[in-house]
């Protein structure tokens, strides 16, 4: 019944006219008097997001009053109310393990989790402005490892990225159910973003996603600066298949210059005249604005010789989205700061993760081990991005100092905040965008650290250390200043650089002794023991016997000045080398908060290191035969036991007389026909001959699957089947007699290599 | 309780001979009951009991006079739990700003009014739009009021209640023992908050168990008065 129809039932007709009308117009005028208190999300309900949408471990409700935040190392995500920059947590709420991208959607009435341990999506039914903070009520299983998620414009579909299955599954989110899995033609998926043209309709967008590592380019070899590519894959959101495949080039130059070029056998000079390149790698995050997309990455610079400035480098991609193809804009974000006249200069070491303000062609780039953010303009019609500087102070880049270890970014839909998640300090930055500077107004607390004195708040110093390139450590002397800057020069370097999550970059760098592959850390120690006190040797030549041998990393790839200091607490001790005179491990160290840095850090290594989910069934019966011809070839001879590897630091540190020979464990080094030296790479770099005819340390196979395309020491084999090819390797458990001429067989054992991972039983 | 135990005297003894001799029969002839009235009472004890235990479940919790609980509450026509930690099956609640409150734990949420009975507050918090209909024992004892604007009275349950547009209701219960149950009878998905105070009880309206507590007494004076005769 209409309101006239009821005032008919009252007075005569042209009164009842006359009144509703009145009604009508009083209705409008409250309606418009909410709508401009900025009341309006109570009656008009957000059912789209403003402009494109990037996958991020943090996300704002599609007014920007609300935010979610993961808690991975809490198994948590965190809710927050933001309105009139209240900027406080509501709720920690649990959710499965290891929780790495969130999504509200625009109403914020429902948020999806992505557990990345678990292989599941999380749902929860939310009305925040309620008080209402539901539990999650629903586990959508999808693939192995979802480590990221986002939501179409309308939210009807929800895409979550499997970076151990490559694939995408797409949930339906009306039924919560997954209605299709995109298989993917590429490793590891990792960033996602998906366009928005702003009208009701889902099915005419594009979703791109971004591979972690990158791929190595046919003719190419390992060790050159350009010997990969980064890999963008395009999925059309109509029928839910692969499109496309955008190739993100290396770029010829960085900018920096090198004193001498390895491949070239040039050893170091003292003339700094070496162009060098990169490659893109670690493609973390993308971000869409206009008809470009732009995707922050470290790249690679492996060629010899090593110095900080010529291995890393923080780069910026950008991906023309007409043609589909890499814009060849790329940028290295570090020549700005090295450009920069002012001094104390710091590095944008590890871009992460990217946001765009939404009417503005300014975006913001975390640097996740310089604890910043950069802002970086582009240019609408090319798609050129160029590095912001500081507008108070144009002698230097913009950095806006954020929390520890950043990992993402989300603005908010007027654009007057950024949000930034901090993995380590488990806390997020608010920052102002409205000022002439950019600048921090808030830090809000997301999930609790560890209690003092545990293992965990050890392992978690050491997780701090391990992911920054600049290290805030304790007083030399009490009430002193902190003492900062000891991981890199100029916060250029970090581990995390080369070992993203403890793990590999996947990148064959032309070292000190030879070209090495670097290896990923969750199995440097013996997972399968709860002390952590078995450890393999270090470097694929048994170089190290100890974690704080790292030092000379810091000290002579990163150039910092390192943590082992003298009796005053501050000086470095310059009397740091591999096995002698004396053991590295125990000596005075710099320490933060009182825990010993480098006792910290080794903490990290053994206990903080998540070894990979592998996607396939352990009970796959090609797994299961290739366990058995595994068996039957003895290939547990060098690669067995609980570590994957048959080598072990059999002695306390300094070792004793004869145990090293050549700078090397020798009895721990097995020769198996996987060393050329007349291959191109095989080269020290200082420009000599490289390491390797004493033979190499076993790798350990524990979740080889997660780093493919790149295999043995120095990259000579492009997937497991090439190495399986090697005779002399694939014999040396039986004394030489080939067991697998079949390439069936191989094939089989090709398939129980990619199903290692923690939950395989060790064969002995 | 004299009267309880020579009722459940036979039970015990008989289950005790039972474990003991593993003979079922001969536990329960060893101790009979003295009278078939005797019987009748004692299983009506019995009955009484078993009501008054089955009337709170070992998963509710009483609440205490002179505080403000918050519950939560899903969609219309579902039960307001109680508040995560408190009631595991409850959400994350927003905990009050302001005035001093507690999370609820799972209903039913039962107390005991003394003589002069007991007021129950219930108010919506946050935003308007929600309404309650609450239930003593299983029966409705009204409904909160009708709720008026959209607005936003925040965490806090004092200004909350003090909002006209805010849903709300004052109910007067009588002495004797109470279970309490909240239904969302629109809106959805929030907080809101309960405070027990005492006085202003109504008169008493016997309930389910209290007529089974009466119905017992009775008998009992019947039964003694027939053995006194």
């Amino acid at each position: 019944m209409t309101t006239r129809q009821i005032l008919l039932a009252f007075m005569p007709r042209h009164v009842a006219r006359f009144v509703s009308g009145w009604i009508a117009v009083a209705t409008l005028l409250v309606l418009t008097t909410v709508w401009q208190s900025g009341n309006v999300s109570a009656l008009v309900e957000i059912t789209r997001f403003a402009g494109p949408i990037s996958s991020q471990p943090l996300a704002l409700s599609g007014d920007g009053a609300f935010l979610a935040a993961v808690n991975p190392d809490n198994n948590s995500v965190s809710l927050f109310d933001l309105r009139a920059d209240k900027n406080k947590r509501l709720a920690i709420v649990p959710v499965q393990s290891e929780p790495n991208g969130v999504v509200l959607t625009p109403n914020g009435r429902r948020a999806f989790v992505a557990n990345t341990v678990s292989g599941t999506v999380s749902v929860m039914d939310l009305n925040i402005p309620n008080g209402f903070i539901g539990k999650p009520r629903k586990q959508i299983v999808v693939g192995t490892e979802p480590y990221s998620l986002l939501l179409s414009p309308n939210a009807t579909k929800l895409y979550v990225a499997n970076a151990r299955s490559d694939s995408i599954s797409v949930i339906d989110t009306a039924s919560e159910t997954v209605v299709k899995t995109i298989p993917l033609a590429l490793a590891e998926p990792r960033g996602l973003a998906i366009s928005n043209d702003d009208d009701d309709d889902d099915g005419d967008e594009t979703l791109y996603v971004s591979h972690f590592l990158s791929f190595p380019i046919a003719g190419k070899v390992d060790g050159e600066d350009d010997a990969k590519n980064g890999r963008v894959t395009r999925i059309s959101t109509a029928t839910d298949t692969v499109v496309g495949t955008t190739v993100i080039n290396p770029i010829a130059d960085t900018g920096f210059k090198a004193n001498g070029d390895a491949l070239a056998r040039v050893p170091p000079g003292m003339n700094f005249t070496f162009t060098t390149g990169a490659y893109p790698n670690q493609l973390n995050n993308l971000a869409i604005k206009g008809n470009f997309a732009y995707l922050p990455n470290t790249g690679a610079s492996p060629n010899g010789p090593v110095r900080f400035d010529v291995n890393t480098q923080s780069l910026l991609a950008v991906i023309n989205r007409t043609t589909g193809l890499d814009a060849n804009h790329t940028i290295n974000m570090h020549r700005a700061v090295a450009d920069q006249t002012a001094s104390e200069k710091l590095f944008l070491t590890q871009p992460w993760a990217m946001a765009f303000k939404h009417a503005a062609d300014e975006g913001y780039v975390v640097s996740a081990a310089s604890n910043v953010v950069v802002k970086v303009t582009v240019d609408p019609a090319a798609g050129t991005p160029t590095v912001a500087l500081d507008p108070t102070d144009t002698a230097r880049v913009l950095e806006v100092p954020v929390g520890k270890n950043p990992r993402g970014i989300v603005i908010n839909p007027d654009d007057t905040r950024a949000y930034v998640m901090n993995y380590v300090s488990r806390d997020v930055t608010v920052i102002d965008l409205t000022g002439a500077k950019e600048a921090t107004v808030a830090t809000i607390a997301s999930a609790p650290l560890p209690t003092p004195g545990t293992l965990d708040a050890k392992v978690q110093v050491g997780k701090e250390l391990y992911n920054t390139s600049v290290g805030v450590f304790d007083p030399a002397v009490p009430a002193g200043p902190p003492i900062v800057g000891r991981m890199s020069r100029n916060g250029w370097g970090a581990c995390s650089s080369c070992h993203p999550n403890g793990l590999s970059d996947n990148v064959v760098w032309i070292f000190g002794p030879g070209p090495r592959r670097t290896i990923p850390q969750h199995t440097d120690f013996d997972l399968t023991d709860a002390t952590r006190s078995r450890m393999r040797p270090l470097n694929w030549s048994a170089e190290r016997d100890e974690q704080e041998d790292f030092e000379l990393n810091i000290r002579n790839v990163s150039s910092g000045d390192g943590l082992i200091v003298l009796g005053d607490g501050v000086t470095p001790d310059p009397n740091v080398a591999n096995f002698v005179p004396l053991a590295n491990g125990g000596r005075t160290q710099l320490t933060v908060g009182g825990v010993p840095a480098w006792d910290a850090l080794k903490a990290f290594v053994q206990f903080g290191i998540r070894p990979p989910i592998s996607p396939v069934s352990k009970t796959d019966p090609d797994v299961v035969a290739g366990r058995a011809l595994f068996t039957a070839a003895n290939c547990q001879s060098c690669h067995g036991g609980p570590q994957w590897t048959s080598s072990r630091v059999r002695f306390t540190p300094p070792p004793g007389p004869g145990v090293v020979v050549g700078g090397q464990i020798i009895g721990e080094l097995r020769q198996v026909g996987t060393f050329n030296p007349a291959a191109f790479n095989e080269v020290r770099q200082n420009g000599a001959a490289s390491l390797g005819a004493d033979g190499f340390v076993p790798p350990s196979l524990l979740s080889l699957f997660a780093f493919p395309g790149t295999f043995l020491h120095g990259g000579a084999a492009g997937s497991l089947d090439e190495v399986l090819n090697n005779v002399q390797h694939r014999s040396a458990g039986t004394g030489g007699v080939d067991t697998l001429t079949n390439p069936a067989d191989r094939s089989f054992i090709v398939r129980f290599l990619l199903s290692i991972d923690r939950a395989s039983a060790p064969i002995f | 309780m004299t009267n309880m135990m020579m009722c459940l005297a036979p039970y015990l003894l008989a289950v005790g001979r039972f474990v003991r001799s593993q003979h079922i029969r001969k536990a329960s002839m060893s101790f009979r009951f003295r009278t078939r009235s005797h019987h009748i009472v004692c299983v009506l004890g019995a009955v009484v009991v078993g009501s008054l235990f089955f009337a709170t479940p070992a998963s509710a919790g009483s609440i205490a006079v002179d505080t403000w609980y918050e519950f939560g509450f899903g969609d219309v026509g579902t039960v307001a739990t109680g508040c995560d930690p408190a009631d595991p099956a409850g959400p994350f609640c927003i905990p009050s700003g302001g005035t001093a409150t507690t999370f609820l734990d799972a209903p039913p949420w039962t107390f005991t009014s003394g003589a002069t009975g007991s007021t129950l507050t219930a108010t919506d918090a946050f935003n308007s739009g929600d309404r309650f209909e609450l239930f003593d024992f299983g029966v409705s004892i009204g409904f909160t009021s009708a709720f008026g604007a959209n607005v936003d009275c925040g965490d806090d349950p004092v200004p909350c209640l003090a909002d006209a547009d805010m849903s709300h209701g004052v109910f007067a219960l009588a002495s004797g023992n109470h279970s309490i149950t909240i239904e969302v009878a629109e809106g959805g998905f929030g907080l809101g908050y309960l405070l027990l105070q005492d006085g202003g009880g109504a008169e008493a309206v016997p309930e389910p168990a209290t007529l089974v507590l009466f119905a017992s007494g009775a008998a009992t004076a019947l039964y003694r008065r027939r053995r006194q005769s």
